[in-house]
């Protein structure tokens, strides 16, 4: 085989796979957002035989021989495709093991378990959702075994998901947090608590709608090439630089929650908005990790939106908008709400401060999940005792405790801790910043545009073609380090708090 | 091969090919109702590798082998299997005779064309889209000549379109309508027009969303089944039983426009909703015909939407959320509102009595291009003389006039037709329900479901699986005869006016 005639095959096989993805990502958005509750029968069988069609043509030999030839002529490849080419063998080492009709049956399981856990959340029913997690995590393990037989499963789906953060660094690390954070936590517990009672006064959704629309002009993001939808939980998703969908969930009597979930999902937009040119189409485009797409959506919501500079910006527009829940309302008393540190029981509500322990409970609970050392009927009660442990928290229903993430219903064991590394990898990139930009005047007038041209120079260009460890090194000049999220969040809170 | 075993093959194509309809059209929908704007190129480069390959899987040599053989041996079908296998065969057999190098030559054109269409409409400059309209003219000719040689190719379209059409008997319909509707109109244009001032107050859009709900719930709607989404041009899109989505327009001076549009989608809508679910999945899940489909359409806009009887039921609810802009007005000045004749120049603004002469205007410039005995040229001249003729009224601009409607431009030759044939099938089937139903005293009671209830047992439940013909013969126990649809407006119009 020719080395040009290889290539254009792979580029051909990647436009065929773009276009199926695409596909399949719509169909998913507009599960979520548009389509009638009864959709879900006939979506669960199309994504079925369209998956189907995609391992097809992804698991056959002709397209090993294909990749294997690639791989041995790397060298002579330019960048992009030899990190493609280096991306889909390590995506096909898991498919290469799994048998197709394994595969299928996990894609229906999959997709019936996200349905039943939207409605095993209404219900706050966690015994309708346990069977399909039971199956979930047992595909999830046997998975793992088939990619990799001799590494422990638990560690196969974190490096899967965040290279190189397996149990021993991700142990290390949370001991680190923990020793930290607790007793900060709790310092801060004996310090009387600012009044943000105006946060939950009545907010008219379609008001809360436009507030939207200014923060999403806020920070940048161009409505021709990202959109926003409503979502029980929020997310974001892209097909290629031009079409980003982000969404909110807006609650009447919480004005924050909507607010900080679309600069979130507005940051990961702004990621792969970022991507360079010459990765539309290909699989290399998005985020180079979950970690990273995670540092990103946090350096947005949390280190922008959660900074006083920040609130001195749009402050005075929100109230513009609601002068009377707001009335008498201060800029510093904005801040200091926003900032809020008090142990709570749902994670995407967490403060910046305790957020890492809400997802310390939900490593250890995978830990245990993944090694068959706890049984999915026994979830609820250990996830009740670590929330009383970790954050002094009595959790009064399943649907404030176990079933409040979608995650696991997903088939998602393993991402979590990337959401407690994207906030350390964050405060890192921060303190690098720091050196070439006037970080708050720069929020202070609005110029936010110029941050994100930083980070777009250092990290979001790159989509895929660099791994975290490398972006990291670009950005930072260094490895990674998470004393700068430790000092990061110690300096904050001690000054917050006057502690 | 074994009959089993080629029915199986070819269930699952049939399969695979439901698959990519379904993604199309969630891609589709979403394009039109979520997707941001820049999203279209990847759109287009997307949705275009799908199509390909969908159509790959029929258009083979060895599919037509396959559906040779089922059909040879028809007789040892289930009737769904035989009749997926003929449906699937005169299409095979009807593409079979183009070859594929003009039909994608021709389908390029017609991509092209509508661009041009699209840009001539806007700048209201006929002279852009006049070569196109030509080629597509000259084009649909060939594929016609090339499909059914020795057919006239007006009659290849119109059976393409409407299966059983012909120029015979449109000639027919089309000259009792200039007979007896024009002399009607012109004694109603010297009459005085009803008062309709009030359905053009401010409306706002809160209120007429909370309305289009009621009018859904009033239809016996399942919003489990069926969502309604916000466009510029209202459409109904099919993606599977139990996944139908309607959209509407709202004008905040017309409140009439939305609510005749959720009627008419509506219709749209219950059609397929109450196809049997023994279809589900096969290509026969639809709507018989274009004509039929818009007949079920109709049936719910006009002759239950803007019945006596009808607006004695909404016009209470209407006034109850529109208190301000309907006080004084009673149900009777809105039924003559909403039942207002005047010509007017475009054909998605008609009423019910002049709309067919918007169809016959472009019957017969359909006619003339198809034949060669127009041009293009002589398009818009043509257009300013009909419209005189029929409707009484003068065409100040192309966009306004012969630009108006995207059929043409994107290849749709002979579909007119099936909207006319669709009011005129649907007051046969009114007629035939009357001699069981008393339909003034149910839908005036708001038990709209039991006529909808009569269309399904008669119409719906069969999808494709029988022929429009056969089903106005098993549903009204006659063969089609346009004679209702004129009776049913003479009498209507008749007594409205006291003409």
């Amino acid at each position: 085989m020719e080395l040009k005639e290889a290539v254009a095959k792979l580029k051909e096989h990647q436009r065929l796979m773009n276009a199926y993805n695409h596909a399949m990502g719509v169909m998913y958005y507009d599960i979520e957002t548009a389509a009638p509750k009864n959709a879900i029968g006939g979506f669960s069988d199309t994504m079925a035989a369209l998956s189907e069609i995609t391992y097809k043509l992804s698991v056959n030999e002709e397209n090993f021989e294909l990749l294997d030839f690639l791989s041995a002529h790397a060298d002579e490849l330019d960048e992009i495709t030899r990190r493609e080419v280096e991306e889909a063998q390590k995506g096909l080492k898991l498919m290469r093991n799994i048998p197709i009709d394994e595969f299928v049956e996990y894609q229906r399981v999959q997709s019936e378990a996200s349905a039943v856990w939207h409605d095993a959340k209404v219900k706050s029913d966690y015994a309708m959702f346990e069977p399909h997690l039971k199956k979930l995590v047992e595909f999830s393990r046997r998975f793992a075994s088939y990619a990799e037989p001799d590494m422990d499963p638990y560690d196969y789906w974190l490096n899967e998901f965040e290279e190189g953060f397996t149990q021993d660094v991700l142990d290390k690390y949370f001991e680190k947090i923990k020793a930290a954070l607790v007793p900060l936590i709790h310092r801060i517990g004996e310090k009387g608590q600012p009044d943000d009672s105006f946060v939950y006064k009545f907010y008219p959704i379609e008001k809360q709608r436009e507030l939207s629309d200014h923060l999403m002009q806020v920070i940048g993001i161009n409505r021709d090439d990202c959109s926003i939808g409503e979502t029980e939980h929020p997310f974001t998703t892209g097909f290629n630089k031009h079409d980003l969908r982000i969404t909110t969930h807006y609650y009447e009597n919480a004005l924050t929650y909507s607010m900080y979930s679309v600069i979130h999902e507005g940051g990961h937009a702004t990621y792969e908005m970022g991507n360079c040119d010459e990765l539309i189409g290909s699989p290399l485009s998005g985020g180079a990790s979950c970690g990273m797409h995670e540092s990103q959506s946090r350096f947005y919501e949390n280190i922008i939106g959660r900074s006083r500079a920040f609130c001195d910006l749009v402050f005075p527009k929100i109230r513009e908008m609601f002068p009377e829940q707001l009335e008498g309302v201060t800029e510093e008393d904005f801040y200091r709400a926003v900032n809020k540190a008090e142990p709570s029981l749902v994670r995407t509500e967490a403060d910046e401060l305790t957020y890492s322990l809400h997802v310390l409970i939900r490593y250890e609970i995978e830990k245990k999940l993944m090694h068959g050392e706890l049984d999915t009927k026994d979830l609820p009660a250990e996830w009740n005792r670590l929330y009383k442990e970790y954050l002094g928290v009595d959790v009064p229903s399943d649907k404030e405790g176990c079933l409040q993430d979608s995650h696991w219903s997903g088939g998602s064991f393993g991402y979590f801790p990337s959401y407690s590394l994207g906030s350390a990898y964050g405060a890192q990139m921060l303190a690098a910043m720091r050196k070439d930009l006037d970080l708050d005047k720069l929020i202070s007038e609005g110029r936010i545009d110029e941050i994100t041209a930083w980070l777009r120079e250092r990290i979001h260009k790159y989509g895929m073609i660099k791994k975290p460890a490398e972006l990291l090194r670009i950005s930072c000049g260094e490895d990674f380090d998470p004393d700068y999220y430790i000092k990061y969040l110690t300096d904050k809170f001690t000054e917050i708090y006057g502690l | 091969m074994e009959l089993s075993d080629a029915v199986s093959e070819f269930k699952r194509i049939l399969r695979l090919k439901e698959a990519y309809r379904r993604a199309l059209c969630v891609m589709s929908c979403d394009n039109m109702t979520s997707a941001p704007k820049n999203s279209a190129a990847g759109y287009a480069a997307s949705s275009a590798v799908l199509s390909g390959k969908s159509y790959e899987l029929t258009a083979g040599r060895e599919f037509g082998d396959l559906v040779g053989l089922l059909c040879n041996r028809a007789d040892e079908l289930d009737e769904i299997t035989r009749r997926e296998a003929e449906e699937q065969m005169r299409e095979y057999e009807l593409m079979r005779r183009i070859p594929e190098a003009e039909y994608v030559s021709y389908k390029r054109l017609l991509g092209v064309a509508f661009s041009k269409w699209q840009e001539a409409k806007r700048s209201d400059d006929f002279e852009l889209f006049r070569p196109y309209l030509d080629e597509v003219f000259s084009g649909a000719r060939r594929m016609a000549e090339l499909a059914s040689p020795g057919t006239d190719p007006l009659d290849h379209w119109l059976d393409r379109n409407e299966r059983g059409t012909s120029r015979e008997m449109l000639d027919d319909f089309f000259g009792r309508i200039r007979g007896e509707l024009v002399p009607l109109i012109k004694r109603i244009s010297r009459m005085p027009k009803p008062e309709a001032g009030f359905l053009h107050r401010t409306y706002p859009k809160a209120g007429q969303r909370a309305f289009s709900d009621e009018i859904m719930q009033l239809m016996g709607i399942d919003r489990d089944r069926c969502s309604i989404a916000e466009v510029e041009h209202p459409y109904t899109t099919f993606i599977s039983r139990d996944d139908v989505r309607i959209t509407t327009h709202y004008y905040e001076n017309d409140v009439s426009a939305n609510m005749f549009s959720v009627l008419h989608e509506g219709g749209h809508a219950l059609y397929e909703l109450n196809i049997s679910p023994e279809l589900s999945g096969s290509p026969l899940a639809h709507g018989a015909s274009a004509g039929m489909h818009e007949s079920i359409s109709r049936f719910f806009e006009n002759i239950v939407g803007r019945s006596e009887a009808f607006s004695r039921l909404i016009f209470p609810r209407l006034r109850a959320r529109f208190p301000e802009q309907l006080s004084g007005v009673s149900a009777e000045q809105f039924h003559r509102a909403v039942n207002r004749v005047e010509p007017t120049l475009k054909r998605t603004q008609a009423d019910e009595l002049t709309y067919c002469l918007h169809i016959m205007i472009r019957y017969e410039l359909e006619k003339l291009l198809l034949s060669g005995r127009a041009q293009a040229g002589d398009v818009p001249g043509l257009w300013r003389e009909l419209s005189l003729e029929y409707l009484g009224i003068d065409v100040p601009s192309d966009s306004l006039g012969c630009l108006q409607d995207m059929h043409w431009g994107s290849g749709l030759i002979g579909y007119f037709p099936t909207y006319a044939l669709g009011n005129a099938y649907g007051a046969q089937i009114f007629a035939a329900m009357r001699r069981e139903l008393d339909t003034d005293a149910l839908i005036e009671s708001g038990r709209i479901p039991e006529l909808t209830a009569w269309l399904a047992e008669r119409i719906c439940r069969f999808g494709k699986l029988r022929t429009p013909a056969r089903l106005i013969e098993s549903a009204c126990g006659e063969s089609f005869d346009p004679g209702y649809y004129i009776r049913y407006l003479t009498e209507k119009y008749g007594a409205l006016y006291g003409v």
